[in-house]
C-alpha cells in the first residue's frame, strides 16, 4: 500500500500532503499538551514507532504461498490513543520513505493521509463506534479493535486505489476491486493479529491500555455484561446497512462490462458463451443482476439487490446460529 | 541488523558528503518534484535525470549496483498499473504480446516506473551521503517542529534493538516448529507481536528513567553544528535552476 514516487499527480499530492501536514499539527499538539503530565510519552512513541515498523516485517501466510503483512494503525490506536497513532504510523512511514524506498517522498504526503489518518485516526473512530454497541470489557475491547482494523485496511487500501484513479494512473473500475479486494483478505490477518495483540497486552500488562487504567483490577475478570439489546442493534443495524447500499447504490454500479466480459467482447467471444444472451447461465436467478418482470432498469437491479441481500444475510445468519449452537440446545 | 544496512555509505568522504544537510535535502526534494511533474513521453529529460544521479554517485562514491539494486525494490508497485492496462480506453492501440492495448496506458506505466525508479535512487543516494544525526539537524533548521525531530532520532535508535527482538522471537518461534502455511495460523504471528509490544513498552520505561537521571528536561540538544557554507547556496541555485530547466527544455 506504500505508493512509490510518480504515480500519484502534482494536485492529488498538494491536497493530501496539505491534509496530512493539518492532522499532523493537531497530532502533535495534542501530544505536546499531553506531554505535561506524562513525559514518558517521548520514548515511548519511538518505541512504539519502532515496534510497528519491526512488526511489519513479519510476514503472515493468507494461503496459497501468498503472504501479507500486518499494518499496526488500529492496534497502535487501540494502545495508545488516536493521535499518538497517527504520530507513530507517521514516524514510520517517514523512515520506511527515507531508508528503504518504501514509499516514495513526494507521495509521503498521500501514504500518511492513507495509513495514518485514515488507518489510525479513523479505525479508531471505528472502534469507538463499535464499542458502543458491543459488550463492555475485555472481549468488547478486542472484537471492536479487530473490526476496526479490518475497516481500517479495507478503507485505507480503498483511499489508495482512488488517488490512484484520480490520478489517471489507473482506471477505478480496476483500482478499487484489485485493492479493496485483496486488502479484505489481509484485512482479515490485520483484524486476527490485532485481537491476538491486544489480548497478550491485556493478559501481560492491563494497565499499559490507556482506557483501562482508570478501571479496578477486579472489574476486568468479572464476566462481561453482554446486552442482548445492543446485539440485535447491531444486527439491524447491519442488515439495515447492506440493503441501502444493495437497493440505493447497485443501480449506480458501473453498467459498463467488468474485465472478463470486456476481454470477451473485445475478442468477440463472448457470443459464443450462451445461446440464449438473456440467460447467460440457465440456472440464474437474476440474469445481469436485474428481475426479468420489472421493466425499469433502476428499479429492477435496486429489486434484485434487495433479494439478494436478504438471502445472503439470511444464510450467514443461519450459519452463525448453527456455528454458535449451544451444546444443550441440540 | 545493523544500522550498516541503511546507511552505510554515509561516512565516506567526497564533496557530496560535505555539502550541508539542508542544502541536501533540499536539492533532493526539488529533484523528486521536478522528476514526478515531468510528461512520461518526455524520454529526453528522464535520461537526462537519470544522468545527474549517475554523476551524483560518482562524485559521491557510491557502487552504482547498490543504489541501482535498492532501487529496483519500488518497481513491482507498477504491477498495480500493469493490471489497468487494458481498461484505458480510446486513442491509437499498440499491439504487444498479442494484446491491443492503448498507447496512452502504455506510457502511463511507463511513466510511473520510470518516476518511483528515479526518485527511489535519488533517496538512497541522499541517505548514503549524509549520516542521520545530520539529516535530522537539517531537518531541525528547515523548520520541522523539534518534538517530531526527537521522536525520529529516538525511533532510529530503537528500530534496530527492535528489530533484532522480531528476530529473536521470530526464530524462537521457527525453532519451535511454526511453519505457517494459512491465514488462521496468522493468530501466533499475532501473540508474538503482543508480547513484541510488551518489550518495547517496558524498554521505553527504562529509557525514560534512563534520560531523566541524566538530566532530560523535554528537549534533546541537537549533535552535529550545521554549517551552511557559500559552496551549499551556490549548489542549490545551481542544481535547481537547472533540474527545472531539463523539464522544461527536454523534449
Amino acid at each position: 500500500m506504500h505508493i512509490p514516487d510518480g504515480f500519484v499527480s502534482g494536485s492529488i499530492n498538494a491536497v493530501t500532503a496539505l491534509g496530512s501536514a493539518g492532522t499532523i499539527g493537531v497530532s502533535l499538539w495534542q501530544v505536546r499538551r499531553s506531554l505535561e503530565k506524562q513525559a514518558f510519552k517521548i520514548p515511548l512513541l519511538a518505541t512504539t514507532a519502532a515496534f510497528v515498523f519491526a512488526a511489519q516485517m513479519l510476514n503472515f501466510p493468507i494461503g496459497g504461498g501468498t503472504s501479507g503483512h500486518f499494518l499496526g494503525a488500529v492496534t497502535a490506536a487501540a494502545l495508545l490513543g488516536p493521535f499518538d497513532a497517527c504520530i507513530v504510523m507517521t514516524l514510520v512511514l517517514v523512515i520506511q520513505g527515507l531508508f528503504f524506498a518504501d514509499g516514495g517522498i513526494t507521495a509521503l504526503g498521500t501514504n500518511i493521509l492513507n495509513m495514518g489518518v485514515i488507518g489510525g485516526i479513523g479505525g479508531y473512530l471505528v472502534m469507538r463506534g463499535f464499542r458502543s454497541f458491543l459488550p463492555t470489557g475485555r472481549p468488547g475491547y478486542v472484537l471492536s479493535a479487530a473490526v476496526a482494523s479490518w475497516v481500517s485496511v479495507v478503507l485505507a487500501s480503498s483511499a489508495c486505489a482512488l488517488e490512484l484513479a484520480l490520478s489517471g494512473t489507473s482506471p477505478l473500475k480496476i483500482a478499487l476491486p484489485a485493492m479493496a479486494g485483496t486488502h479484505a483478505i489481509i484485512g482479515i490477518g490485520e483484524a486476527l493479529i490485532a485481537a491476538a495483540v491486544l489480548t497478550a497486552v491485556a493478559v501481560a500488562r492491563p494497565d499499559i491500555i490507556p482506557e483501562w487504567a482508570r478501571i479496578k483490577p477486579a472489574q476486568l475478570t468479572q464476566a462481561p455484561v453482554v446486552r442482548r439489546r445492543r446485539v440485535w442493534a447491531l444486527v439491524a443495524g447491519g442488515a439495515i446497512t447492506a440493503l441501502i447500499l444493495a437497493v440505493f447504490l447497485s443501480p449506480f454500479a458501473s453498467t459498463a462490462p467488468d474485465g472478463l466480459e470486456r476481454v470477451a467482447e473485445d475478442r468477440h467471444f463472448i457470443e459464443n458463451a450462451a445461446p440464449d444472451k438473456s440467460r447467460p447461465w440457465k440456472w440464474s436467478l437474476f440474469p445481469d443482476y436485474s428481475v426479468g418482470r420489472i421493466k425499469h432498469e433502476g428499479v429492477s437491479t435496486g429489486t434484485a439487490g434487495f433479494i439478494g441481500t436478504i438471502i445472503i444475510f439470511g444464510a450467514g445468519f443461519a450459519l452463525i446460529k448453527l456455528i454458535n449452537r449451544r451444546p444443550d440446545e441440540e | 541488523m545493523e544500522h550498516s544496512f541503511i546507511d552505510r555509505y554515509s561516512s565516506l568522504q567526497s564533496p557530496v558528503h560535505d555539502l550541508d544537510a539542508r542544502a541536501k535535502t533540499i536539492a533532493a526534494v526539488s529533484f523528486c518534484i521536478v522528476v514526478v511533474t515531468t510528461p512520461p513521453h518526455q524520454l529526453l529529460a528522464f535520461v537526462i535525470y537519470a544522468g545527474f544521479l549517475v554523476w551524483i554517485g560518482a562524485l559521491a562514491r557510491i557502487p552504482l549496483a547498490y543504489v541501482l539494486k535498492r532501487a529496483a525494490l519500488v518497481l513491482p508497485f507498477s504491477a498495480m498499473v500493469a493490471l489497468g492496462l487494458p481498461f484505458f480506453g480510446g486513442g491509437p492501440k499498440t499491439m504487444i504480446l498479442g494484446l491491443e492495448l492503448s498507447t496512452r496506458g502504455l506510457w502511463v506505466l511507463a511513466g510511473a516506473a520510470m518516476k518511483s525508479f528515479l526518485g527511489a535512487a535519488m533517496l538512497i543516494l541522499l541517505m548514503s551521503t549524509t549520516h542521520f544525526s545530520s539529516l535530522l539537524a537539517g531537518l531541525r533548521g528547515l523548520h520541522v517542529p523539534a518534538l517530531f525531530i526527537d521522536l525520529l532520532a529516538l525511533t532510529y535508535r530503537y528500530l534496530f534493538v527492535l528489530i533484532d527482538e522480531t528476530m529473536r522471537l521470530k526464530r524462537a518461534a521457527v525453532a519451535r516448529g511454526y511453519r505457517p502455511r494459512w491465514l488462521p495460523q496468522a493468530v501466533i504471528i499475532g501473540r508474538l507481536i503482543g508480547s513484541l509490544f510488551v518489550r518495547s513498552y517496558e524498554r521505553a520505561e527504562r529509557v525514560y528513567g534512563a534520560m531523566v537521571l541524566r538530566g532530560y528536561t523535554g528537549l534533546i540538544p541537537a549533535a552535529a553544528p550545521l554549517r551552511f557554507h557559500t559552496t551549499d547556496g551556490l549548489v542549490i541555485a545551481a542544481f535547481v535552476p537547472l533540474i527545472i530547466a531539463v523539464r522544461i527544455l527536454a523534449r
